[in-house]
């Protein structure tokens, strides 16, 4: 038996029986990790409101060579977030986040840049210097590239003709190539949706800029909503399927307006 | 196990389907049965179909009920001006035993789960803004849990009620009654040390 201890951040936590939980983490050490925390629900000691969602924690993991589970020895608090707690459009981003996280890691693979965009994203989504919609642009444009699914919106799908000298106002957008097109391919592709220049390089700057300065950014409400509709048609195409909390994300934003 | 008669292997089988018994537990359970009078095991066999006949949900709160409104809701000395949300009729129950609660409930039967998908629409909570709006209520208790989706579900709702002419309370969290300090996570001290009284 063998123990492995990493700062952790919970992204998934399921029922399992009357008081056992199994707990998805993304770890510091080695990426995503599926554990079972035993009697996690009726423990004041060990356990007691430690293992809250999207929560930053010491975590202690028991592994053995034998079939099953790793079990969680130990977990303490290293950071909480209050203000996403109380907040249902911040979960719900930050449920989304980490539901794209567990559905594109692979178990037991270390992913130091995922955990340190995800802990960002966390820290940022709670003190709310950044609006929500651009830290949730920021984190699928980052969290693409880090899987290797990147949009290509610097040349043409098809013709790989450079996007730079192309002078269209608007671009066409082909999910299915995985990135834009430019006018003379559009007929050819399966392009339905189209993203303006300026929210070209927007996406583009987000996408490579030091992460503290990513405040900076003053998305145009047009923008911002091209933005969103593009990686939220993207990331759920190139998934295979629309994740449940990007559902919840456009129910309540339906029920807003 | 094919040592016993089909009527047995068939309420083993039923038994194991409970939440938290095995087969070998099932088959203790089957053994205690058996052993029964006859009048016990018809008891029992009825009070089970008596359940799934008789038990619905109170027109007001959603609590589980014989009648169309339950015992609280249809209780005239409960305070009606005072209502508590909570998620579950388990949580209903919880606070009922403390005894220290005199109004009626509200139980919303879930709690907005983004991961599960599970909306304002999917739980009880256009009826709890329709009860509110009927004028009667002046103070919702929001009692929901304080895992992130408890905690939501009732930031959500006392959104909902801020153009309403109620006062909306959280229930308090702290340190529970003989608990070491050394035990409590950083969060319930905090805020058990923000709320704290005056001696």
């Amino acid at each position: 038996m063998a123990l492995f201890s990493s700062p952790a951040i919970l992204i998934r936590r399921l029922d399992y029986g009357d008081f056992d939980l199994i707990i998805t983490f993304l770890t510091y050490e080695q990426g995503k990790m599926t554990a079972i925390a035993k009697s996690a629900k009726r423990s004041k000691k060990r356990f007691s409101g430690v293992l809250e969602l999207f929560s930053l924690l010491d975590i202690v993991v028991s592994t053995s060579n034998r079939k099953g589970l790793p079990v969680l020895t130990e977990a303490s608090f290293s950071r909480s977030l209050n203000h996403i707690r109380g907040n249902i459009t911040k979960t719900a981003y930050a449920s989304y986040w980490a539901e794209l996280v567990n559905d594109t890691l692979e178990e037991g693979r270390q992913q130091v840049a995922v955990f340190e965009l995800l802990d960002y994203a966390l820290k940022t989504l709670d003190v709310g210097d950044i609006p929500d919609e651009v830290l949730s642009i920021l984190f699928q444009m980052r969290l693409l590239t880090l899987s290797g699914l990147c949009p290509n919106l610097n040349y043409c799908c098809t013709c790989h003709s450079d996007m730079a000298d192309n002078n269209q106002y608007k671009i066409n957008v082909d999910l299915a190539k995985g990135g834009v097109v430019c006018e003379h391919c559009t007929p050819y592709s399966h392009a339905q949706r189209c993203l303006a220049r300026g929210t070209i390089k927007q996406l583009q700057w987000l996408n490579t800029c030091d992460l503290n300065k990513a405040g900076r950014m003053r998305f145009s409400p047009t923008a911002m909503r091209e933005s969103l509709a593009f990686l939220e048609a993207f990331v759920p195409y190139h998934l295979g399927r629309e994740p449940k909390s990007l559902k919840f994300l456009r129910r309540l934003r339906l029920q807003a307006e | 196990m094919y040592h016993y008669p089909p009527s047995v292997l068939n309420l083993i089988k039923h038994l194991s389907r409970l939440p938290g018994i095995g087969e070998k537990t099932a088959e203790r359970l089957a053994m205690h049965i058996l052993k029964m009078s006859r009048r016990d095991a018809e008891q029992l066999s009825q009070s089970i179909l008596a359940l799934k006949e008789s038990i619905q949900i109170c027109s007001m709160c959603f609590a589980l009920s014989d009648t169309e409104t339950c015992k609280i809701c249809s209780d005239p000395s409960r305070d009606a001006s005072l209502v508590c949300v909570v998620e579950q009729p388990g949580d209903m129950a919880s606070i009922e035993k403390s005894g220290a609660y005199p109004g009626l409930y509200h139980i919303l039967q879930g709690v907005l789960s983004p991961m599960n998908n599970i909306g304002p629409d999917d739980i009880h909570i256009k009826e709890l803004l329709a009860r509110i709006a009927s004028g009667k209520v002046t103070e919702v208790v929001l009692a929901t849990s304080t895992s992130v989706e408890g905690e939501s579900t009732a930031g959500f709702i006392a959104e909902k009620l801020r153009s309403l002419p109620v006062k909306v309370s959280r229930i308090a969290s702290g340190v529970p009654i003989g608990g070491d300090l050394k035990y409590v996570d950083q969060v319930t001290l905090r805020r058990a040390m923000e709320t704290r009284h005056a001696l």
